[in-house]
């Protein structure tokens, strides 16, 4: 039973289809792959799939039942969460607090207890308090919780986004080229992450643009390009795939 | 259990502890003590026109619309109907209230920053225009006078210092409250879509119906402002919507500072006491406070408040580094390190 389904999915920017009569179906516990080269359409597809752009035509489909054109909002309260390829924090606020922020739909507080400050209220914060710490610890951030977020380094920007996204409990995660401005190391680290998730029942929709790296961690992967789906499977098929050589790397000529 | 106290409020506390002493002795006449309660009902308007600045990162240019709505209703009902001030005053804030939430949901769906600065302005021009118009109802440019003040067991609170404490009592419940809201689920979602508005989607925060809300809360208080200022000054007119005072309360929340509670009670005391002291220039005062609002913007862009918090932090600092190196100075005197 797939988690996520789109049929037909299609949108078009003036008369150019970004992306194309997209069908794409993700297991519940892949961590799926889409990968494309520049320009491919994958962003406007994770776009489409989480609400931030509204499809042309096609549907979207979640936990089977049809969310297309719905808010971004309403599909985080259904466990559909995304990141951003530019790297997106609250800047402007501690690491604490970033999470803390992210920790909206998981914040039971009353209004009426925080203008009291009523017991419940404290008790309610501590906790929220141990969690944000929790979610931390996770992706490796404890010790910076009290830094401002825009003094983060580039890793650190991104594992504090995978804890923003996680402190809304997601049962699904679209992550948008997490591993870009990473050095190896960061990215293996951010790549172990991941499958950590995976291993705690979070579906993954990894859009990457850098191949090497998602072969080794993805259940399955979808190839765009163009905005059209040109090949899907394995990691070992899709690494062998001539039309997937051909449109990263271009025809050779003569071949 | 131990009280932890914010430095802003100690700061800020303080302020206005020497704020409530100075009427005994300084503002000895009924006119200067008139001044104190201008003080406290800009410092409201302020305070709210914040909430849409400093909280939301947005602007309203129909903010003093909602200040004279406000007015008006709770003047209207006292004066047509004889409904008690009391009533008033939570009548005029809801009503501010209701018509924020009809106008928020139709401008914040659209439209942020720049754009809703334009159509708040629209809104506030037309609401003006009305009250300058509707003469049966609103009394046409003289508008409405005789406003009762609002009584307490029979006695009515008509001096300018009872009225003044009055008011005083009220804009501390308010900053109490503003500071409370911050933490509270509501006061981070807001907070979340002014720092990111995307990344707070994410993360489920129905954005748009939170700013409509943040709005309409804003509204209602400024509403209040008003109503407090019809029954004190005891008449309402167009003018109480119109831009004159759209600049003072954008004013009082510039120069005291954004986003800082306490800001926009320093900046209305220094606004009140500044355009007093000016007073005998009339017209030109709005040149004078042109000035002194580009200067603040240019050189102070964070305003007067935040300004001298980070002054006493700094010297704070520096007194506890000091002492941290007469210290390490005493113990290295103590070893005889360094007295060969």
């Amino acid at each position: 039973m797939p988690i996520l389904e789109t049929s037909g999915l299609t949108r078009m920017f003036g008369g150019l289809s970004a992306v194309d009569r997209l069908d794409l179906s993700v297991e519940e516990g892949e961590i799926r792959g889409l990968i494309g080269p520049n320009g491919s359409g994958k962003t406007t597809a994770l776009n489409l799939i989480t609400g931030y752009i509204k499809p042309t035509r096609g549907v979207v489909r979640y936990q089977s039942s049809d969310v297309s054109g719905e808010q971004p909002h309403e599909l985080a309260r259904l466990g559909l969460v995304r990141t951003f390829q530019i790297t997106t924090l609250f800047e402007n606020l501690t690491v604490r607090d970033n999470v803390l922020h992210g920790s909206h739909l998981k914040n039971p507080t009353s209004l009426l207890g925080a203008l009291t400050r009523s017991r419940k209220y404290l008790e309610q914060s501590r906790e929220m308090e141990e969690r944000v710490r929790e979610l931390l610890a996770f992706v490796g951030l404890a010790e910076r919780i009290d830094a401002v977020a825009r003094d983060l380094s580039a890793g650190e920007h991104r594992y504090l986004e995978i804890a923003i996204a996680l402190a809304a409990k997601p049962k699904m995660l679209l992550l948008d080229e997490p591993a870009t401005g990473l050095n190896p190391e960061e990215a293996a680290y951010l790549m172990n992450l991941i499958r950590t998730l995976r291993s705690q029942g979070v579906t993954v929709l990894l859009v990457e643009h850098n191949m090497r790296l998602i072969t080794n961690i993805c259940t399955r992967i979808t190839v765009l390009n163009f905005g059209a789906k040109i090949a899907e499977g394995t990691p070992e098929e899709i690494v062998g795939n001539p039309d997937v050589i051909t449109a990263y790397l271009g025809k050779r000529r003569g071949a | 259990m131990r009280l932890r106290i914010p430095p802003g409020w100690w700061l800020g506390g303080l302020l206005l502890l020497l704020v409530a002493m100075v009427p005994l002795f300084v503002f000895t006449n009924t006119y200067n003590r008139g001044l104190l309660v201008l003080i406290v009902i800009y410092a409201i308007a302020g305070l709210s026109l914040d909430y849409i600045m400093g909280e939301m990162g947005q602007f309203s240019f129909g903010h003093a619309a909602f200040w004279g709505f406000g007015a008006y209703v709770s003047a209207k009902l006292a004066l047509d109907l004889g409904i008690s001030p009391w009533i008033g005053f939570l009548a005029a804030p809801a009503a501010a209230g209701l018509v924020g939430l009809l106008i928020g949901y139709i401008a914040l769906r659209r439209t942020r920053g720049l754009e809703l600065a334009i159509v708040t302005l629209g809104f506030g021009v037309l609401a003006w225009t009305v009250a300058l118009r509707w003469r049966p109802v609103t009394g046409g440019p003289s508008g409405l006078r005789q406003v009762p003040p609002p009584s307490l067991f029979g006695w009515e609170i008509r001096s300018e210092l009872a009225y003044f404490y009055f008011a005083l009592l009220l804009l501390l419940g308010i900053v109490f409250l503003l500071s409370r809201l911050r933490t509270s689920r509501f006061g981070r979602g807001v907070r979340s879509i002014h720092e990111n508005e995307d990344l707070a989607k994410s993360v489920g925060v129905a954005a748009t119906k939170y700013y409509v809300m943040a709005f309409s809360f804003a509204c209602a208080l400024v509403g209040f402002s008003g109503a407090l200022y019809a029954h004190h000054f005891r008449f309402v007119n167009p003018n109480l919507l119109g831009l004159d005072y759209m600049f003072i309360f954008l004013i009082v929340v510039l120069v005291g500072g954004r986003g800082t509670l306490w800001g926009p009670v320093l900046g209305s005391a220094i606004f009140v006491l500044v355009s007093e002291w000016l007073r005998a220039l009339q017209e030109y005062r709005f040149v004078i406070f042109g000035v002194v609002l580009l200067l603040v913007v240019l050189f102070m862009p964070i305003g007067v408040f935040p300004a001298l918090q980070r002054a006493v932090r700094s010297s704070r600092e520096r007194r506890k580094s000091g002492d941290e190196a007469t210290a390490e100075g005493e113990d290295r005197a103590r070893a005889g390190v360094g007295m060969e």
